[in-house]
């Protein structure tokens, strides 16, 4: 071929005369391990998701048992420990009936329709 | 390649046409500040098939302005454009773009090729908004690539060409849709004398071939506008042909 | 078709040509769009997790407020709710935490009264009978996660300090599954006289009330009789649980987000400057192109399929490495962030349950700009007489 001339990179030197097959081929072969991938990743998905469904039950007789429905996320702050259960006057607290989890100021109001009970402090 | 689902009736090829490239009265007129100067004012010209010319005039003359108006790629002010025919100013844009692809063939003077390609894949350029080239066309552009020296090079990327190759590549380019008109704005402009001298054989030779298209070359260059083939010299001076 | 196939391998020959620069803007969006995903498919795992027991969780939860805080409630408040209707039944719940010098951590001590549910689906070894024998140490249910910090086996001895300070001996009765460290990981289950002694609480008092309703539904009208009955009460609903989940995460998710966004803006801007900074050199490949025969469409089809490809490529492979950090990996870096800075971290094996439209959304908010940054410089070089173009107008 005239164009096996040889060359620095890939393109300063050779190429071959039609590139259309070769650049097809590329594509498919990029494409391929794009999708193999993402089938890989999809059956992980399904094999992970049964795996959390059977842990269910025993997370389930727990939550049952103790009541307490709070993620063991972090073991420092009760309000971090057990959000759900945290104080609505807590130093961290902006808004009355509103459920600061975090402390932080906000730049949306408190969700609307508070919660019975969670209304202004008395 | 011509022109099945074309949807005006074109005259078949092989009857030669009284005119292959013409206009009349064309004026294109740009903005300079607040004024709007005629850069082409008023040209009228018919040429006929087969036919090279010459268009000399200084810088600034409006040369290029002209071809690049009769070869489609500038709107007019006003005035008309036939080519191949066809009056090509009322054309819608794609219909015009088709045509000129078809009929016309266009060299520039500076980047005439694509760079980070192959010779061969600049050359069937203009194929791909046809769908690609054919085996055919294929062989074609290599045939036209052989006769103009370049056949070694046909693979090789363009920015590892010389001036002068890549002036015949982009003149091969131009041919392959065997266009009705040929243009080119100064092909000997950069190039050594030995390459100015081949390209002016080239298209001496085109003459020679069957259907020849009509070439308009624009050149500062007297050794090209003296050459026997050249049919007939036109000279342009602010805007009009003297 | 056969138009459609050659200006696609045309731009695929451009993607070629500019190959370093494609890479570069494709492992960009990768990279930016990965991090982002990463938050998104951690924060909808741990709400999954979360949402997966909510359904058992008690309807209604009473606390007591003194002072503005929650303090212990009289269990004999219990009769009085019990007779409102619609309450199928009401349980006293005696819990709190229990800082354990040795480990440095909390733990929660939570009483399991005799006739709770079940608790054997959870037990990864050992009984799960609670009742304090007459003679010798009270039994207790580890959490995997202090279980695994002490190397406790059942049978073993466990000492915790009680409410007067000294140290109250516990025998291991058994631990608790792995998978239940999600909600249990730090956590002590006894029974109730053990409970009282190492939380401190006298007799007669609880931590809280959890309300079972007949019908959940319910549960506005019952809270608000509650909250009349009981004055200085506070009363938890369900979507009062489910809120606080969603704003702990959408809150933490939505630092990492806030981290994102900037990151989005400088691609943009890089992408900006790889198309429309078009070097000269695209500038004239467009003129070229025009010149010899290209409609502005043909220029603008090359230009899509080229941008597509670096972005949908760059997208996919942005989701392929958030998947892989998160489900994979396990978010190293970002998990604390997301989590919280745990003492005694459950060991999580999350599972993905972020929908694949809202992962279709998220890509296409990332890619659409950035074809739109690719494609309006080329179609206004396209539009441009080839004239203006060539002479770098």
């Amino acid at each position: 071929m005239p164009g096996d001339t040889g060359g620095s990179g890939c393109y300063h030197g050779a190429v071959s005369l039609d590139p259309a097959p070769r650049r097809l081929r590329a594509f498919v072969a990029g494409a391929c391990a794009l999708a193999l991938l993402t089938g890989a990743a999809w059956l992980h998905a399904q094999a992970r998701r049964a795996e959390a469904r059977q842990a269910w039950p025993a997370q389930r007789a727990i939550v049952r048992a103790t009541g307490l429905p709070d993620l063991a996320l972090s073991s420092t702050a009760r309000w971090l420990r057990h959000p759900t259960q945290v104080e609505p006057a807590a130093a961290v607290q902006d808004t009355p009936g509103g459920i600061d989890t975090d402390p932080a100021g906000a730049l949306l109001g408190p969700p609307f329709g508070s919660p019975a009970g969670l209304g202004p402090l008395p | 390649m011509a022109a099945e689902s074309e949807p005006v009736a074109v005259p078949p090829r092989a009857a030669p046409l009284a005119e292959a490239l013409g206009c009349t009265d064309l004026v294109k007129k740009v903005r300079d500040g607040s004024r709007r100067v005629a850069i082409v004012d008023g040209v009228t010209l018919s040429m006929p098939p087969g036919r090279l010319w010459a268009l000399e005039g200084p810088s600034g003359s409006g040369k290029t302005t002209l071809l690049l108006a009769l070869g489609g790629l500038l709107a007019p002010t006003s005035g008309d454009v036939r080519v191949a025919g066809r009056s090509i100013v009322g054309l819608r844009d794609h219909h015009r773009t088709r045509w000129r692809r078809e009929k016309v063939g266009f060299v520039f003077q500076e980047l005439q090729l694509v760079r980070g390609m192959s010779l061969l894949e600049n050359v069937l350029l203009p194929r791909v908004p046809e769908g690609g080239a054919t085996a055919e066309e294929r062989a074609r552009a290599l045939a036209l690539l052989a006769r103009f020296g370049l056949a070694e090079l046909a693979g090789r990327v363009v920015d590892r060409l010389s001036g002068g190759e890549r002036q015949r590549g982009a003149l091969a380019r131009a041919l392959l849709g065997a266009p009705a008109v040929l243009l080119l704005d100064e092909p000997t402009a950069h190039v050594d004398a030995e390459n100015a001298a081949r390209i002016v054989e080239l298209l001496a030779e085109l003459k020679a071939g069957e259907s020849p298209p009509a070439v308009l070359v624009t050149t500062h260059d007297p050794r090209f506008a003296e050459h026997g083939a050249v049919d007939r010299r036109l000279s342009m001076r602010d805007g009009r042909l003297g | 078709m056969r138009r459609a196939r050659a200006l696609f391998v045309y731009a695929l020959g451009s993607l070629a040509r500019r190959g370093r620069r494609s890479v570069a803007l494709a492992l960009g969006v990768a990279l930016a769009l990965g991090l982002y995903a990463s938050a998104l498919l951690l924060a909808d795992a741990l709400r999954a997790v979360y949402r997966g027991t909510l359904e058992v969780a008690p309807d209604l939860t009473v606390q007591r407020l003194v002072a503005g805080r929650p303090a212990l409630i009289a269990a004999d408040a219990l009769g009085e709710l019990e007779a409102l209707p619609g309450v199928r039944s009401v349980r006293p719940r005696l819990w709190g935490y229990l800082f354990v010098e040795a480990i440095e951590a909390n733990v929660v001590v939570v009483a399991v009264p005799s006739d709770a549910p079940d608790l054997r689906p959870a037990l990864a070894a050992g009984s799960a009978e609670l009742r304090a024998p007459a003679e010798g140490p009270a039994p207790a249910l580890l959490g995997s996660a202090i279980a695994a910090r002490l190397a406790l086996a059942p049978g073993d001895g466990l000492a915790l300090p009680d409410a007067t300070g000294e140290l109250m001996l516990l025998r291991v009765a058994g631990m608790l599954e792995r998978a239940t460290a999600s909600h249990a990981a730090d956590t002590v289950l006894v029974a109730e006289t053990t409970a009282r002694r190492l939380l401190g609480v006298p007799a007669g008092e609880v931590t809280d009330l959890a309300i079972t309703l007949a019908a959940p539904e319910e549960a506005p009208v019952i809270a608000a009789e509650v909250a009349r009955r009981l004055p200085m009460s506070r009363v938890i609903d369900r979507v009062a649980l489910e809120r606080s989940y969603a704003l702990t995460f959408d809150g933490r998710a939505g630092l990492v987000a806030a981290l994102f966004l900037p990151m989005l803006a400088a691609l943009l801007l890089m992408a900006w400057d790889r198309f429309s900074g078009l070097g000269e050199s695209e500038r004239r490949e467009i003129g070229v192109l025009k010149a010899v025969g290209w409609g502005t469409s043909d220029v603008l089809t090359a230009r899509l399929v080229e941008s597509l490809a670096v972005t949908l490529g760059g997208v996919l492979l942005g989701l392929l490495f958030a998947y892989g950090y998160v489900f994979l990996l396990g978010a190293p870096g970002l998990q604390g962030a997301l989590f919280g800075w745990s003492t005694l971290s459950p060991a999580l094996r999350l599972a993905p349950s972020t929908s694949l439209a809202q992962l279709a959304t998220l890509a296409g908010l990332v890619a659409g700009p950035l074809v739109a940054v690719a494609l309006v410089p080329a179609w206004r070089a396209a539009m441009l007489d080839p004239d203006e173009v060539l002479r770098g107008g």
